[in-house]
């Protein structure tokens, strides 16, 4: 399979180049076929990938993968959504193969959607999917997103979701990734309207010999605009996870708030835990706080279970859980809530 | 509707005296291989010196300019020059000193800081040491504090041979390199084991030539069980052409050693301060940096600790204020490299008037760091919605057993806070006055009394308004 060399998920303003952390560069495919996407029968794009990558249509991962999307994306595999109340997809990657989806999504001014998008994988082996998600929100509308990825432990994800916001537009999103090998997830919100919100969760779990990368960029340019990411994950022995996280408040954006939270629990002693949680600012009137907590189980945590009659495994495998539930149950859908924690109780199983 | 809280810009005017500089010898401009052999030969520099000065020439040639930070552009080479030789030689009592410059020095306050509070000094002017004196019943306890090029040629050549540029090396960056080809000045200091210096020593630098450099080095080695606090202070007047400083300062703390740097960085707003500052701290060490960042028209500044050592620490206290036509990357870093380590970084940084102030770091724990600890806590005030403020914060944990912290905070003065201290009985522009003078505070309670009050007179604070 023949390859391009491009850079995705650039740090939004660079830092020192020894840390490696100002970008991801990655061999994507050079030919792609369309992924599978049921139920059949949605509205494609056409033949050409010019109506969801105009010039002016970047990507969550980066305006350089926007650019390789929009020569490489395969007929038939962008699709208009229809912005009904909910909308329900399920993308099912093959073995061997490099797949790729993109959609986009316009809700109207006034009107509420749930988009629930579920990542699976036909059978066993190494495929690659690329998803890619352009939303635009009207005065007033709200899109509850959801994203799980439920791919097999030998594939590889790139994510992308570009969201922009019209006034008092509200834009939630929880997102899980916890299946894939290889995880690029890329997000950026242009929080254009008066009053407009964003607030994405994100779990993950990068298990061993695994690898996630994160950038997720909250663009403030409304007044009284608000948004609050929350990452919370967990990192084995031996995984590897990058988040960049962005929240800029750019001038006008007067009365806005930006809240980002990290929690990361680290279960193996050697792991690759790298974090840069960035907050620019160009206007005085606004708030903007990043925390992180980066660490193992506490011993009080411990003791206190294990006075409750739990032994060591037990109490991990309670704790861990209990670090993904916190994302899941802030799903607004009964049935991909039901169908990640399956996922991950599978998972903990192997 | 609300009138903004206004600051006024630093009052520089004492930093502003200029002497003519009609008698010093001054390198032409640029930056060449006859250039850095005339420093050489200035210097009567060993031949190893001479051997690194090259190496780190073509070093500089080779790297390029930083992608990441404030641009550098009006920054030209060509027209820097990087040797200014003061028509005098360096002097242990102020009375040798000349007039001019001995006058400059005065203003500063630096002849009587050394009297009240102070066991040595060393001032720089331009490219060389005018004065340095260290107190008797110091020297008797063996502490070493002299200039680096006497030293160089005394009993301490091989300890310095060994030590310089050894912990930051000219391949590190483009004005490491650029400070290993034309360094001069600077202090070397030796402090013997179990001695604990009481008193803090202090070097001060002044740049006083247009379109000038100053590249002094800085060397410090306390050894096992001793303590030191040292203090570097520096300023020049405003030129309308670029001057550039690109100092280097290495610290090398031994184990149960205890080392404090202080500095209050007051370049002119014409200044390039592209300074490299680092720290190795072994077991049980303790590395302190206070740091001041006030002037420059461009900074780079970003204390770096290498914990190298079980058990040793670091904590970096810093506060920043940007002013008209400032962009100030400041910072720190710190590689914990050796377990239950820890470092606690905590800056403020204020912005006004199209002030850009940037606060970048970088926690990196290291596999072998296992049980190490970090917080990181940087808070910015924004003081008009001209200026910019960003965070950049780096974190690359490689153990499982640690335990990081992170938090920052970018805001304005809080109509709330305002309102307590007013039903307090403050009137509002004293209210706001103590807001902002104890949001810089961090810094200011950790300076001995002397300099703490020569801070907040750099930050010369006048308030009006009302609330909205």
């Amino acid at each position: 399979m023949t390859e391009t060399k491009q850079v995705i998920n650039r740090l939004y303003a660079p830092t020192w180049r020894w840390l490696k952390l100002n970008e991801e560069q990655v061999s994507l495919p050079e030919s792609l076929a369309p992924a599978k996407v049921l139920p059949e029968g949605q509205t494609t794009a056409g033949a050409s990938a010019s109506v969801l990558y105009g010039p002016d249509c970047g990507s969550g991962l980066g305006a350089d993968f926007a650019a390789y999307l929009g020569s490489h994306l395969p007929s038939g595999a962008g699709y208009i959504l229809e912005p009904e109340p909910l909308i329900r997809l399920s993308l099912v990657s093959r073995a061997g193969q490099a797949q790729a989806a993109s959609f986009a999504l316009s809700v109207p001014g006034g009107k509420e959607c749930t988009l629930c998008m579920d990542y699976a994988s036909e059978e066993k082996g190494e495929g690659t999917l690329l998803v890619d998600l352009q939303i635009r929100l009207g005065q007033g509308a709200s899109l509850h997103l959801i994203q799980n990825d439920r791919l097999n432990p030998d594939s590889c994800l790139y994510n992308g979701v570009r969201v922009v916001c019209g006034k008092e537009a509200k834009m939630d999103s929880v997102q899980m990734w916890v299946g894939g090998k290889t995880v690029y997830a890329g997000y950026r919100a242009e929080l254009e309207g008066d009053a407009s919100v964003c607030t994405p969760s994100v779990g993950y779990w990068t298990r061993t010999g695994h690898k996630s990368d994160f950038n997720y960029e909250m663009v403030h340019r409304g007044k009284e605009t608000s948004c609050d990411v929350l990452f919370s994950g967990i990192l084995d022995e031996g995984a590897a996870k990058t988040f960049r996280g962005v929240i800029d408040f750019k001038t006008g954006s007067s009365g806005s708030v930006g809240t980002e939270n990290e929690n990361v629990l680290l279960t193996g002693d050697r792991v690759l835990n790298r974090t840069i949680p960035l907050i620019l600012c160009s206007e005085e009137d606004v708030k903007g706080n990043h925390g992180a907590t980066i660490g193992k189980l506490s011993g009080e945590e411990k003791f206190y279970l294990s006075s409750r009659g739990l032994d060591e495994a037990s109490i991990d495998a309670l704790l861990v859980r209990a670090r993904l539930n916190w994302i899941v149950e802030r799903m607004k859908d009964e049935k991909a809530r039901e169908q990640i924690l399956a996922f991950i109780g599978e998972m903990y199983a192997e | 509707m609300e009138e903004k809280t206004y600051i006024e810009d630093i009052d520089r005017s004492i930093y502003d005296i200029r002497n003519e500089n009609d008698d010093s010898y001054r390198i032409e401009d640029g930056l060449t291989e006859e250039i850095v052999r005339q420093i050489s030969r200035e210097k009567n520099d060993p031949e190893w010196m001479l051997q690194l000065r090259l190496r780190s020439l073509a070093s500089y040639r080779r790297q390029d300019i930083p992608n990441w930070g404030p641009p550098i552009d009006e920054l030209d080479m060509d027209h820097i020059s990087t040797y200014v030789r003061p028509n005098t030689h360096m002097a242990n009592d102020w009375e040798s000193v000349p007039k001019d410059i001995k006058d400059t020095f005065e203003r500063l306050g630096i002849p009587e800081a050394e009297r009240k509070s102070l066991a040595g000094v060393g001032a720089q002017y331009d490219s060389e040491l005018v004065y340095h004196n260290v107190k008797k019943e110091v020297a008797e306890q063996g502490v070493i504090y002299t200039d680096l090029e006497s030293a160089m040629h005394g009993p301490y050549e091989e300890m310095i041979r060994t030590h310089f540029m050894k912990l930051v090396p000219p391949s590190d960056h483009k004005f490491a390199a650029l400070h290993g080809a034309v360094w001069s000045g600077g202090s070397f200091v030796y402090v013997p084991p179990h001695v604990q210096v009481s008193i803090p020593l202090q070097s001060y630098f002044r740049l006083n030539a247009k379109g000038a450099g100053q590249f002094e080095h800085t060397l410090i080695l306390v050894d096992e069980g001793a303590s030191l606090h040292f203090i570097e202070g520096c300023s020049a007047p405003k030129y309308n052409v670029a001057n550039l400083h690109a100092g280097c300062v290495e610290l090398y703390v031994g184990k149960n050693a205890k080392l404090r740097y202080s500095t209050i960085e007051n370049w002119s707003k014409n200044m390039f301060n592209l300074n490299t500052k680092r720290a190795i701290v072994e077991e049980g060490g303790s590395m302190e940096w206070v740091s001041g960042s006030f002037g420059s028209h461009v900074s780079y500044l970003y204390p770096s600790t290498i914990l190298n050592g079980p058990h040793a620490d670091v904590t970096f206290t810093g506060v920043t204020f940007a002013g008209s036509g400032q962009n100030l990357d400041t910072g720190a870093k710190v590689i914990h490299n050796a377990p239950y380590t820890s470092s606690y970084l905590n800056t403020r940084s204020i912005s006004k008037s199209g002030g850009i102030s940037t606060f970048r770091s970088s926690v990196s724990i290291s596999e072998k760091a296992h049980h190490s600890k970090s917080s990181v806590s940087c808070q910015s005030l924004m003081l008009d919605s001209e200026s910019r403020s960003d965070t950049i914060p780096a974190m690359d944990i490689r153990a499982g057993e640690v335990d990081v912290g992170h938090e920052a905070t970018i805001g304005r003065i809080s109509n709330s806070e305002i309102f307590y201290l007013m039903s307090r009985g403050m009137s509002e522009d004293e209210a706001r006055e103590m807001i902002v003078r104890g949001f810089a505070g961090n810094v200011s309670k950790e300076l001995p009394m002397e300099y703490a009050l020569e801070m907040n007179r750099l930050i010369s604070i006048e308030m009006k308004g009302t609330m909205g």
